[in-house]
């Protein structure tokens, strides 16, 4: 008789299993008709159908907004965060549940505007997690008010009579934060390239943020050349970086980069026209936070810890008096 | 002794024990969780402890029976079935049992003597086993409840049956030892046949042997030796493969270290150990240099290949047959000397206490010629050795140098040492006569390649160099007629040259784009036969438009690509709709197929943006 590690028992018997893409399927979404959104989702669903992850085996967190409705729709864990927390809630969840497969979902007002602080630092802290902001430069949930990456000119609820600033652009920020080790960026219409680009994310030990760029039918329908397939893109091909299927080229040219050069990825992440698609800047060796924390706690004395912790507030015992 | 033992033996599996805990604490906590969960989805919506929950306070301000029934509902969907209840109440009770008793009495390593009869030891063994067995069944099971994936008609009775040859490698070795002891004095001589019947089981018990003394008494005839002592227990692994070997001294720094290893790993093992004893203390670097008692360690986990699994390198010298130890004496004169020998076995045991009767001083009669050193005298043929007397140096009472005659039983052990040492050796891939015949051959060969290329690139040089004499010669010459005359100068290879560099890079960009658009365009989806309605559902961006216009004409694949289902599933104008809305621009409407359709004429031509 073969014997079975318990691993491999444990995988035998609880392990793998075919799925389809309605075991990850929740609710029915409800997202306006056109959204980004959808094919987001299924792209997602399809990554876990395809490499044949047990739904209890993923947690989605995300923040507020309607891309945050995002756990609702996808049937594995899930935490519907409050605004602008989806990352520090992430965060948790990585150094708790190190083994779950950790999605983050946010939008541009959610990760860019009031997240921003700890959009910042979890990009330093570079936790275990496959970030995703659907990007589609309005606030679209609360019906049309201006978010951080609303273009100049364009006129919303809060900015009547157009937009007074340039957008902002998440990319150049992101790649001066200490620590950055995955950036990629896609878009809703480039659904091939939507697929390689979440695949890459997944494979990525460390913080893997992807920026999807995606058009609000509802409130700002005319954005990204109103069709986004006419929106000026450029797709990224280096060795190892997101492969950009053939049926894609129709759609943008190819130039070659170097997305272990920061100094090349900062230049790219600069041209905002065309817009880069693909694997900006990728750099493996970065250790987890989450690593660097277990890290210290193997080597932690723990007796001796308690030990002190028990003689300091020993300190404070109330004796009983005799006599 | 057998104290000692309980010391060692718990000295190397505390680490272990400690992990064994921790395994337990994990699966128990786990399936606490599942408990305290189940307990909330049964007991945590009741009026009174949602009432509890309120306070007070908050029992006034609120219903808490309209609450209880409020929250309560749902709850019945999340209960478990009253038999997965059970079971995992009774695994929990099982491990926390488990738990508690080895806070109170923390796992022991068991140890029995090797005098006790080998099937009672083996049955003892397999007893220890399977009573860890249960343990690791029940974590096993603790692991698969928390994924909801026990299914009582299958797992039932695969754990019914779960016994200790079922076990991992971890699991093995997170088990409390099961130790065999025994030492050279006390043991018959029939232990080895024992230590077969042990081992051949696969039963990953540990034989601790101890030995006091090394050296053996000569036989009556002074011949060796009778077939029981001349197994090599140090040639184990050749006959068991599978086992964890070590040999040493407990004198040995490193000792602690390689029992705890060699003490958990899940497989059978068998240590040797040389005891610490007075007259042994001091003297157990000279048991190893002399190759009495050689240390060895073979863990068959190291690698696939047995030679990397022998390890030999804490033996002095490794290189040599005996290493090179100094002598310190003194001359005539009262000079101190030191004299640089090859340290036998004969040389360590003229000074074991027991075996000064074994030598004899060199008698004077013996020429020079006659006597030779009984390092050498070893290495010689049979006929060689004719005539010879061997000897070794020693020192008296008084640190004079004397040459010292071994009897023949110190002799025929001085060369059976030698012969398992090299034994060893061989097998380890340290050193034997195929090695020693390919070094030679290589040696020869590199040499000879050497000089031939060394030769071949001198004439190679020297007919450059004259041939580069000859070229300057006719550059300079031809760039002074150039010059002089303004001639063209003869086709210069450098210009093509520098060209061909500089546009290294520049083709290979080019033709990865090209040739991807001349693919992309083949990979595009191309129209079919007909003037139906189609779709590009590879480039689907998923959004929900068409389906959500028509349902009968539109739906998803199974990679949620839109597709189209019935082109006469609705009329016409839901197609052209569609593809207004699409917001990939993939629907193509085709031709009407209902040509009684209403304002036809406007919807074909409100398609005809996106044929």
């Amino acid at each position: 008789m073969t014997v079975l590690s318990m691993e491999e028992f444990l995988e035998k018997e609880c392990g793998d299993h075919n799925y389809e893409l309605e075991d990850y399927e929740a609710e029915v979404p409800r997202w306006c008709k056109g959204c980004g959104d959808h094919g987001v989702l299924t792209s997602v669903q399809k990554l876990l159908r395809d490499r044949k992850i047990n739904p209890e085996d993923v947690i989605c967190v995300s923040g507020i907004g309607c891309s945050s409705r995002f756990p609702h729709y996808l049937k594995t864990y899930g935490f519907h965060g409050i605004h602008g927390r989806a990352l520090t809630l992430s965060e948790g969840v990585a150094l708790a549940r190190p083994d779950l497969h950790l999605l983050t979902v946010m939008g541009d007002g959610d990760c860019f505007s009031i997240g921003g602080n700890h959009w910042i630092h979890a990009l330093r802290y570079n936790f275990n997690a496959t970030v995703i902001v659907l990007d589609n430069e309005i606030y679209g949930l609360t019906k049309k008010q201006a978010s951080p990456t609303t273009r100049q000119g364009v006129v919303t609820n809060t900015t009547p009579k157009g937009a007074y600033l340039k957008s902002l652009n998440p990319l150049t920020l992101m790649l001066g934060v200490t620590n950055i080790s995955f950036l990629a960026q896609t878009a809703t219409w480039l659904p091939g390239h939507l697929d390689n680009t979440l695949n890459k994310a997944w494979d990525h030990k460390g913080l893997s943020f992807v920026r999807i760029l995606q058009r609000c039918p509802a409130y700002l329908s005319s954005s990204f050349e109103a069709t986004g397939p006419d929106f000026p893109a450029v797709f990224l091909e280096g060795e190892g970086g997101i492969a950009v299927d053939k049926g894609m080229l129709q759609k943008a040219s190819v130039i070659q980069h170097d997305h272990h050069n920061l100094l090349e990825a900062q230049k790219v992440a600069l041209t905002e026209t065309p817009s880069p698609m693909g694997l900006i800047y990728y750099d493996p060796n970065v250790p987890t936070y989450g690593d660097i924390r277990r890290r210290r706690i193997k080597t932690l004395d723990r007796p001796g810890l308690i030990a002190g912790l028990n003689a300091e507030l020993d300190k404070y015992t109330v004796k009983q008096q005799h006599g | 002794m057998e104290n000692e033992i309980t010391k060692i033996v718990e000295d190397s599996w505390q680490k272990k024990r400690l992990s064994l805990m921790e395994e337990i604490d994990r699966a128990a906590r786990a399936v606490e969780n599942i408990l305290t969960l189940e307990n909330y989805h049964r007991e945590g919506h009741k009026v009174e402890t949602v009432g509890q929950s309120l306070g007070e306070f908050g029992s006034h301000a609120l219903d808490p029976n309209a609450l209880a029934t409020l929250l309560s509902q749902g709850d019945e969907k999340r209960r478990m079935s009253a038999e997965r209840l059970e079971r995992i109440q009774k695994i929990y009770r099982e491990l926390d049992q488990i738990r508690q008793g080895y806070r109170q009495t923390p796992p022991q390593g068991k140890i029995v003597s090797i005098e006790e009869e080998t099937q009672k030891i083996l049955r003892r063994s397999e007893e220890h086993l399977n009573s860890m067995a249960r343990l690791f069944g029940l974590i096993r099971m603790a692991h698969m409840e928390v994924k909801a994936k026990y299914h009582t008609e299958e797992h039932d009775a695969y754990f019914s049956r779960f016994n200790w040859r079922q076990m991992d490698d971890t699991e093995v070795s997170l088990c409390p030892p099961f130790i065999v002891w025994g030492e050279t004095q006390k043991t018959s001589e029939s232990f080895y046949s024992k230590f077969l019947a042990l081992l051949s089981e696969g039963v990953p018990l540990k034989i601790l042997f101890f030995f006091s003394e090394l050296s053996k008494r000569a036989s009556a005839e002074g011949r060796l030796i009778p077939l029981h002592g001349s197994v090599n227990l140090e040639l184990l692994p050749l006959t068991f493969r599978k086992i964890y070997l070590l040999q040493t001294a407990s004198v040995n720094s490193n000792l602690k270290e390689q029992l705890a290893k060699g003490l958990s790993v899940p497989r059978p093992g068998v240590f040797f150990i040389l005891k610490k004893d007075e007259t042994l203390l001091s003297r157990s670097e000279e048991a190893l240099a002399s190759r009495a008692f050689p240390y060895i360690a073979y863990n068959p986990e190291a690698s696939t290949d047995f030679v990397s699994c022998l390890d030999l390198s804490a033996n002095p010298d490794v290189h040599r047959l005996w290493p090179k130890t100094a002598l310190n004496y003194l001359t005539g004169e009262g000079k101190a000397e030191t004299l640089e020998r090859d340290f036998t076995y004969a040389d360590f045991a003229s000074r074991e206490k027991g075996l000064k009767d074994q030598f004899t001083p060199l008698p004077s009669n013996i020429s020079e010629e006659k006597a030779v050193v009984l390092s050498e005298y070893l290495t010689r043929t049979p006929a060689e050795r004719t005539g010879k007397v061997p000897f070794i140096y020693a020192v008296d009472e008084k640190k004079h140098l004397i040459q010292l005659v071994p009897s023949p039983s110190i002799i025929a052990q001085t060369a059976d040492r030698m012969h398992l040492w090299q034994s060893l050796r061989e097998v380890a891939g340290i050193d034997n006569p195929h090695l020693r015949a390919l070094e030679h051959k290589l040696k020869t060969q590199l040499t000879e390649d050497k000089e031939k290329t060394v030769n071949q690139l001198k004439a190679e040089m020297e007919a450059r160099l004259k041939a580069g004499e000859k070229q300057a010669v006719y550059e300079a010459m031809k760039n002074l007629a150039v010059r002089l005359m303004g001639l063209e100068g003869a086709k210069i290879d450098i210009k093509s040259f520098v060209s061909h560099a500089l546009s290294a890079k520049v083709p290979t960009m080019a033709r990865s784009q090209a040739s991807g658009l001349k693919e992309a365009a083949a990979e595009v989806q191309k129209k079919p036969s007909g003037d139906q309605v189609w779709i590009e559902s590879k480039l689907c961006t998923t959004c929900d438009e068409c389906i959500t216009i028509n349902k009968k004409i539109f739906g998803y694949n199974k990679d949620k690509k839109a597709v189209v289902l019935d082109p006469k599933g609705g009329p016409f104008r839901d197609i052209v709709k569609a593809a207004e809305k699409c917001s990939a621009k993939i629907i193509h409407p085709g031709r009407p197929l209902d040509p009684k359709e209403k304002d036809l004429d406007k919807w074909v031509k409100r398609a005809e943006k996106f044929q």
